[in-house]
């Protein structure tokens, strides 16, 4: 399977909708004569951000250290595996991990901060750089990769959830196709709750092509409401938390 | 007056939909309350759905709390609909996706058409959209020899048995891993039958791996636009949705236009909103934000984005103030997980896309009253579809609104509904008028009572439905007005006049 490099420009023409447009606009335009044309005030998110969906976001940021143990309570809670690691030990944990998993295949991104650790990782086992696009070795991921190493970009500790955001550097299908999904938090990026995560992060500044929140491996219930893992996306997902902060250190973001 | 079927008023070239046809909805639920299996399996499948989002919002006071940021978020959203629109076009533009709008079905599905032909797709891989089956894109696209393979596991599992969603969320949930065991025994090649679920997502895991990998063209749903940053957000637990938006080189994505919101920060509570009630999950396994096709130098992610943004009649219930918050809606199930007539009858009585209470309120808007005009009926007007509603939409006025508006001409300021009035039933206006006239005069309306009683043997033993389950009705022998002031006189010494 060599799926074209480039999509194929035809001659086909698109639809031109611009009549639709003007048909929608019109109608929604047309009917707002009194109160229907009032632009309500913009809503208030101070009592979502106080209250108990919004854990983290009043007061300061909380030591992350101290928020391990709620991530771990509830990323295995989702069926992720959590292991822990110095910020020297990572590699070794990784390949530990590897192994257990009878991983034989692993695709790795570029990420700067993972390289010289995954070099030591890695050694004698086969990788695959994902370093061309996708076209060029599609097969390859689908059907022979055991395994995906990504880093990540924060962790939401109220969830268990961790936060990607894919790049040149790590594309999005590395965390998606292959069967075990290996990623690395580090714990000076963990927040309580999801709007204190977004919040300081702030991706709406600066959007990238792709923004995932993943929480647990992939899962459906679909057959009688009975939870199956490892529905089209990962079957399992470990996650390796590098205490690059120690308790009482405060926050290093 | 009804955009649906053979009897659409002007409807040339315009084919009826398939699938959709709520006009047989009350036999369809006379068979549905009489199939026991069925009643079974969605009786249970409802009361672990209750269950499941009871356990996140026990605490009423924080679900109150949540629910009033999630209605002001989408009550500020549909209040500023067309410039939001206009905003999230030019963001989506400028982020290189191509925006196509649909007033109709139709032009929906030939914007997918064109598509598919213009990349040579003979397959399109879907993850879940009801938006794609509100306009049957499957069976359009079939038509004309494009073929579109459902990759959610319900429903792919609906899709190979010929069948449609009966759940909004759990597509499949009017059938049981038996059914299911055989369904993939008889309809996948070299698939022995079995009745492990682990073991049947396994095969449907196999079957849609390769569907992924060589799909030209992917299809997805959106569950939230978001205007200032021109994002696509999908919500989803299997990684379909994922996979159909990262690894084919198209992706297109078709959506209401009510799903927008301003910022991306409107979406977190929407999203805290929509897992807890959906399936009580926290969270989902992911949350997808996508922003644009492939940019420079990023080595995957489809290289193209079309946005089709459908208007089907939406902007209908969008320019009457009073129907508008049924645009409030974010897809999560509740209504119908609560509701004792889903319960009951399951989703594929209904006839139509969007099943169980929101489908009662939506439905009317996009098909027209006169097809729909049992669906607002279908309701004890218990209020439990408005308790557990996390948008806080108030359903069963909508349901009140909807019967008047199918009985009778719009009232003055409203425009008239598609189908307004197609209810009209002039025996029963003229019952009701001879019933009020009546009323207004006393000397005539007690004599006809008296003569009414002294007729009451002739009451007929049979009358319709009532008679089904209950004794026949009949005038009491003494009347209210008579039993008061027989009985309170001597008591209080002070009857009502």
């Amino acid at each position: 399977m060599t799926p074209s490099r480039t999509v194929t420009p035809s001659l086909e023409p698109l639809p031109d909708t611009t009549a639709s447009r003007s048909r929608i606009l019109g109608a929604l335009r047309s009917g707002t004569a009194g109160a229907a044309g009032v632009a309500l005030p913009s809503p208030d998110l101070a009592a979502y951000r106080a209250g108990p969906y919004g854990r983290g976001c009043a007061g300061p940021r909380p030591d992350p250290a101290s928020l391990v143990p709620a991530f771990e309570a509830a990323a295995r809670g989702w069926r992720a595996d959590v292991l822990h690691a110095e910020p020297h030990a990572w590699p070794q944990v990784l390949r530990d991990t590897l192994i257990r998993h009878r991983c034989r295949h692993v695709a790795t991104g570029s990420a700067p901060r993972l390289r010289a650790g995954l070099t030591q990782a890695l050694a004698d086992l086969k990788v695959t750089h994902f370093d061309r696009p996708i076209s060029q070795w599609k097969a390859e991921l689908f059907d022979s990769v055991d395994a995906g190493v990504t880093d990540t970009w924060a962790g939401i500790a109220d969830t268990g959830t961790l936060v990607l955001r894919p790049g040149p550097d790590e594309p999005r299908t590395l965390s998606l196709v292959p069967p075990l999904h290996v990623a690395l938090l580090w714990v000076s990026t963990l927040y309580a709750g999801l709007p204190a995560a977004m919040r300081d992060l702030a991706p709406e500044q600066d959007m990238p092509t792709n923004l995932l929140l993943i929480t647990g491996p992939s899962k459906t219930a679909d057959i009688q409401q009975t939870l199956a893992f490892g529905a089209h996306g990962p079957k399992q997902l470990s996650i390796i938390v590098v205490h690059d902060v120690i308790a009482g250190a405060g926050a290093t973001p | 007056m009804s955009r649906l079927g053979p009897t659409a008023e002007g409807a040339a070239g315009v084919s009826p939909l398939h699938f959709v046809d709520p006009r047989r909805f009350k036999a369809n639920t006379r068979d549905a309350v009489e199939d026991a299996h069925l009643r079974k399996s969605f009786r249970s499948a409802m009361d672990f759905l209750q269950e499941r989002r009871a356990v996140h919002f026990g605490d009423t006071a924080a679900f109150d709390g949540l629910r009033r940021v999630g209605e002001a978020i989408r009550r500020y959203s549909l209040s500023r609909l067309p410039e939001l629109l206009e905003q999230l076009e030019q963001r989506l533009v400028e982020r290189g996706v191509q925006v196509h709008w649909a007033a109709t079905p139709e032009e929906a599905n030939a914007v997918f058409l064109a598509l598919a032909r213009r990349h040579a797709a003979g397959r399109m891989v879907k993850g879940k959209s009801m938006v794609s089956e509100e306009i049957e894109l499957n069976h359009r696209m079939a038509e004309h020899g494009v073929s579109c393979l459902e990759s959610d596991m319900g429903e792919y599992i609906v899709q190979l048995a010929g069948e449609r969603p009966s759940h909004i969320i759990m597509p499949a949930i009017h059938k049981t891993k038996e059914q299911i065991g055989r369904l993939f025994a008889d309809q996948i090649p070299n698939t022995a039958y079995t009745d492990d679920v682990d073991a049947l997502i396994a095969i449907g895991r196999r079957e849609l791996r390769n569907e992924f990998r060589d799909a030209k063209i992917g299809v997805s749903g959106v569950n939230f636009m978001v205007a200032e940053t021109g994002s696509l957000v999908l919500v989803e637990n299997e990684g379909n949705g994922r996979m159909c938006t990262s690894v084919p080189d198209v992706h297109i994505a078709i959506t209401g236009i009510e799903k927008v919101v301003e910022r991306f920060d409107h979406v977190l509570p929407l999203f805290s909103l929509l897992t807890r009630s959906a399936t009580g999950q926290a969270v989902t396994t992911y949350l997808n934000v996508i922003t644009g096709p492939r940019r420079d130098g990023e080595l995957d992610g489809p290289r193209e984005v079309h946005l089709i943004l459908l208007d089907n009649g939406r902007s209908q219930a969008w320019r009457d103030v009073d129907f508008r918050p049924t645009l409030q809606c974010i897809r999560c199930g509740a209504c119908m997980n609560h509701c004792p007539v889903y319960a009951r009858i399951g989703g594929l009585a209904y006839g139509t896309t969007y099943p169980g209470p929101i489908g009662s309120i939506i439905s009317p808007h996009l098909l027209g009253l006169e097809p729909t005009q049992d669906l607002p009926t279908a309701s004890s007007l218990c209020g439990a579809c408005a308790e557990v509603c996390p948008v806080g939409i108030p359903i069963p006025d909508l349901l009140m609104q909807l019967r008047r508006a199918s009985k009778h001409d719009a009232e003055p300021g409203h425009a008239p509904l598609a189908g307004q009035a197609s209810a009209e039933d002039w025996v029963e206006a003229l019952a009701w008028r001879a019933w009020a006239w009546l009323n207004e005069r006393p000397g005539l309306y007690r004599p006809a009572v008296r003569l009414a009683r002294l007729l009451r043997g002739l009451a007929p033993p049979w009358q319709g439905g009532w008679t089904a389950h209950r004794t026949p009705m009949k005038l009491a022998a003494r009347g209210l007005r008579e039993r008061i002031a027989g009985e309170d006189q001597p008591k209080t010494g002070a009857a009502p006049r």
